[in-house]
């Protein structure tokens, strides 16, 4: 890995990331040196009192914490890590096996990656761009980027807007919530008239809820073996509560149906499911079975108009949506060099 | 043979090619992997429909009348139907790929109706007497079976999602079909239209019929009726919600089948013109190749 700027520069400046990431650290250390309480003030502090850095930039997420910056002084691995270090307190040696330098274009290529979600747990995922573009905007604020900063993230920002629109790097939803949220919207289309009933109060039933609430729900129910657990993730939710007892005759009602309990039991049979159909006179049921062993009789598939997934089905479609998102990784890593050697040629010759 | 702006079939074959063009792209586009730009498939699909209106204004005004004497004119008209009623639902309905879909069908009937030997049978204009009720009945009637068109590709488009969703398919053309719900809704809107217009346009046929019940193909008149009664069965079983979901796609689908089959028999049971009749200057060029 180059680490100076090539020979033919005007200047012997260097642009970098230096930084910790799920790639790099644990889940531990990683929440050891997030930059919360004033962490983030302190380390900007000492970053804009480091001499040979010229402009800087901090990304500060759940998975990493990167400085990027233009220097004309060469290498700050040192410097820059020991500034983390001190704002948290830690000894050196704790932190720099987990670190990583990237300089020049390898720098470029890297900040391209992350922007359009490659560098993510979650390969394509573009909440990473909401936070690149956040970070940036303080940065611009606090005066710590400059010409080349600004010009390196625009055509950042411009690279991650291209890859999203022309590859199948970002498409299709690779988290149960999302992927029943893709479901729904192809039965129901606008989902803010939607009714879901939420049954059984786990984590997964309950993310996956949110991710229809995100989306625009607005009619939440929640149902339980345990009354006060469905009364406070209604709450959470901001929907309403049933009796778990009045669930059959309620049935109907509803459009959208998570269950996600640890019943040995089927709670809704295809009678019932099918009594409930046929009160709804054709209009679309959407069974969504998290649950194992499974809550709903996986015989109602045959219902007219009733669309059936479980656990297993929603897992396969979020794994084909994320080959289809590593299919395109090759071809835009290579598009990425290509264009992170062009950038870097024209910001050396500014 | 020389391509000839001002010949009907030439330009009916130019609109032809274009929307299949924009066929093409779509298709390629969405096995790529993306979804293809609506706006591009609304600008070619907008300059094929212009091209098909100058042909069926050629044809018109070389009869004198209302294009839709054979069978020819009739798929030309009915297409354009179709491709007009999707121009005009563009910016109401948000329908994703009902531009390829619409495409695809135009493309196909069109073909067939250049292709098909006989088709284009010469014959004097105008084709209904001069009579206007009865050149506004038919015209009226081939722009509800436009509608159906419409329709019919509406239902193909349900029971295309449905399939994916029952068989947990997510991928290819799956992931970029409109909402079921919404499909539904759009295929009850066009049926009432169609069938109101349908209606109109036998009530507007009886002013003819019932003082000239002689001169009638009761042949032709029954299937007419067979249609509007399936249209009206259908439409009626809807709104009770006793016809719904895939039953009323393959409904919707059956019906268009038929009411296009049924213009065979149609067209069958006019009778032939008499020799000695002078044919128009596109018979005779249809003739001379």
């Amino acid at each position: 890995m180059s680490s100076q700027a090539p020979p033919f520069l005007k200047d012997s400046r260097t642009l970098f990331v230096f930084g910790s990431s799920h790639r790099t650290a644990p889940l531990e250390l990683r929440e050891r040196i997030a930059l919360e309480n004033g962490k983030m003030e302190k380390l900007c502090k000492r970053l804009k009192e480091t001499p040979g850095l010229d402009e800087f930039l901090v990304l500060n997420t759940c998975n990493r914490v990167e400085i990027y910056g233009v220097s004309h002084n060469g290498n700050l691995k040192t410097a820059l890590q020991d500034s983390i270090c001190s704002v948290h307190g830690m000894p050196r040696e704790h932190l720099e096996a987990h670190t990583y330098w990237k300089a020049n274009h390898e720098m470029l290529e890297h900040l391209f990656y992350l922007t359009t979600g490659m560098d993510s747990q979650m390969v394509g995922e573009t909440e990473i761009f909401g936070q690149v573009k956040e970070s940036y905007n303080s940065a611009q604020k606090q005066g710590t980027v400059g010409k080349t900063l600004n010009h390196v993230f625009q055509k950042s920002f411009k690279e991650a807007k291209w890859a999203r629109t022309h590859t199948a790097i970002s498409k299709g939803q690779v988290s149960i919530g999302n992927v029943v949220v893709d479901l729904a919207a192809r039965i129901f289309g606008k989902l803010k008239k939607s009714k879901i009933l939420l049954i059984g109060s786990g984590e997964v039933g309950e993310k996956t809820a949110q991710a229809l609430k995100s989306r625009g729900v607005k009619h939440i129910t929640v149902t339980s073996r345990t009354f006060e657990n469905a009364h406070h993730l209604a709450h959470t939710l901001g929907g309403a509560s049933l009796d778990l007892d009045n669930l059959e005759s309620n049935l109907s009602d509803f459009d959208i149906i998570i269950s996600s309990t640890a019943s040995n039991d089927l709670l809704l049979t295809h009678e019932q499911v099918k009594h409930a159909q046929d009160e709804r006179r054709g209009d679309p049921l959407f069974l969504i079975d998290l649950a194992l062993p499974r809550d709903i009789d996986p015989a109602v598939a045959e219902l007219e108009n009733v669309f059936i997934y479980n656990l297993d089905d929603l897992s396969k479609i979020a794994n084909q949506n994320l080959q289809t998102r590593l299919g395109d990784m090759d071809q835009l890593k290579q598009t990425f060099s290509r264009r992170a050697w062009a950038v870097w040629l024209t910001i050396t010759r500014r | 043979m020389e391509f000839s702006f001002t010949e009907a079939r030439h330009m009916a074959g130019l609109a032809t090619l274009i929307y299949g063009a924009a066929a093409l792209y779509a298709a390629v586009s969405m096995l790529r992997g993306h979804r293809y730009l609506r706006s591009v498939i609304f600008i070619v699909i907008s300059l094929g429909w212009a091209v098909q209106t100058v042909a069926l204004f050629e044809r018109g005004y070389e009869i004198k009348a209302c294009p839709i004497g054979n069978p020819f004119e009739i798929f030309q008209f009915i297409t354009w139907t179709s491709v007009g009623l999707y121009l005009l639902l563009v910016p109401f309905y948000r329908l994703s790929l009902l531009g390829f879909f619409t495409t695809l069908l135009v493309f196909g009937l069109n073909t067939l109706s250049l292709v098909m030997p006989g088709w284009d049978q010469p014959y004097t204009g105008p084709r209904f007497g001069g009579n206007p009720w009865i050149e506004l009945h038919a015209s009226l009637a081939i722009l509800s079976y436009g509608i159906f068109g419409v329709l019919a590709l509406i239902a193909l488009m349900y029971l295309l999602q449905q399939y994916g969703l029952k068989q947990k398919r997510s991928q290819g053309l799956f992931r970029w079909l409109p909402s079921i719900r919404e499909l539904d809704a759009v295929g009850l809107h066009l049926l009432s239209a169609g069938l109101l217009v349908l209606s109109v346009a036998l009530v507007v046929g009886s002013f003819y019929w019932i003082p000239n019940l002689d001169s009638v193909s009761i042949f032709k008149l029954s299937v007419t009726l067979l249609i509007w009664a399936g249209y009206l069965l259908a439409f009626c079983f809807r709104f009770q919600k006793r016809l719904v979901a895939r039953k009323f796609a393959w409904a919707c689908l059956l019906l268009f089948g038929l009411a296009l089959i049924s213009l065979w028999p149609v067209n069958a049971s006019r009778r032939p013109l008499p020799p000695e009749t002078p044919l128009t200057s596109h018979s005779l060029e249809t003739h001379d190749e």
